[in-house]
């Protein structure tokens, strides 16, 4: 199923836009765990519930969109899901940014909590977790927008059937 | 060699379909080879690479969770030491 090329160019819109946005809001995120790790009093207080309107109001959105559209757009072009390696790892890794960001909403919860409750200097190791984990879904979502661009070599076993059945019922 | 002897093993000049990018241009030249250069099913060394930092990455993972280091340890009681 190949989309109508009008088709194709508003997903693709929709993908970058996304996922680029994305990115930007991990970028955010990551910065407002470093001062919130590095400052006490008033800035530490106010940068842990600012992370919790900004993961659940624009990240999960965002990452839930990119993996959604992404899927979208490989089974409606010619690339395909499963066809290309650098597909599946693209697919791969934003599935693991979409299952490490829902598991780090408890702590982004929490952390909002101790800000407001005054109990952050006991949440220590969970502030440290916040910079680790935005570091790491940086590199990962950088890794993935280098995948989009370069779209290294390497056809699956799948791909190579699926594009000669295609070739066969073309002639 | 002329390139036609050079590109006839690609899948470019075997299937028309992998001539297409993302967009629906067309590929040639170098970005053709770029995209077709291995044989179909053989699995590209950048993806044997991809997949041995992944396992690293699982086993440190599952050496943490193991150690008691786990993500739980962030939440609830686990964040008070």
């Amino acid at each position: 199923m190949v989309l109508p090329m009008w088709w194709r160019k508003l997903v693709l819109t929709l993908h970058v836009t996304s996922s680029v946005g994305f990115v930007g809001a991990v970028a955010a995120f990551l910065a407002l765990a470093v001062a919130g790790l590095v400052t006490d009093g008033p800035l530490a207080s106010a940068a842990y519930p600012s992370m919790q309107i900004v993961t659940w109001w624009v990240i999960v959105p965002l990452a839930a969109s990119t993996l959604l559209i992404g899927v979208l757009q490989s089974i409606g072009t010619p690339w395909g899901l499963v066809r290309y390696y650098w597909v599946i790892i693209k697919l791969a890794l934003t599935l693991l940014a979409l299952a490490v960001l829902m598991l780090q909403t408890q702590s982004v919860d929490m952390l909002a909590q101790a800000a407001l409750g005054g109990t952050l200097t006991e949440h220590a190791s969970t502030r440290f977790s916040m910079v680790l984990h935005g570091t790491g879904g940086i590199v990962v979502l950088l890794i993935a927008t280098v995948l989009s661009v370069y779209k290294p070599r390497g056809m699956t076993r799948h791909g190579a059937r699926a594009i000669s059945a295609e070739r066969m019922s073309a002639t | 060699m002329p390139l036609r002897m050079k590109l006839v093993d690609t899948y470019c000049l075997d299937i028309e379909t992998e001539c297409l990018d993302k967009y629906g241009h067309r590929l040639r030249g170098d970005e053709t080879m770029t995209v077709t250069k291995n044989k179909a099913g053989e699995m590209p060394r950048w993806v044997k690479v991809f997949i041995g930092i992944g396992v690293a990455a699982l086993a440190v993972v599952a050496f943490a969770v193991l150690s008691g280091h786990g993500p739980w340890q962030h939440m609830g009681m686990g964040g008070m030491h």
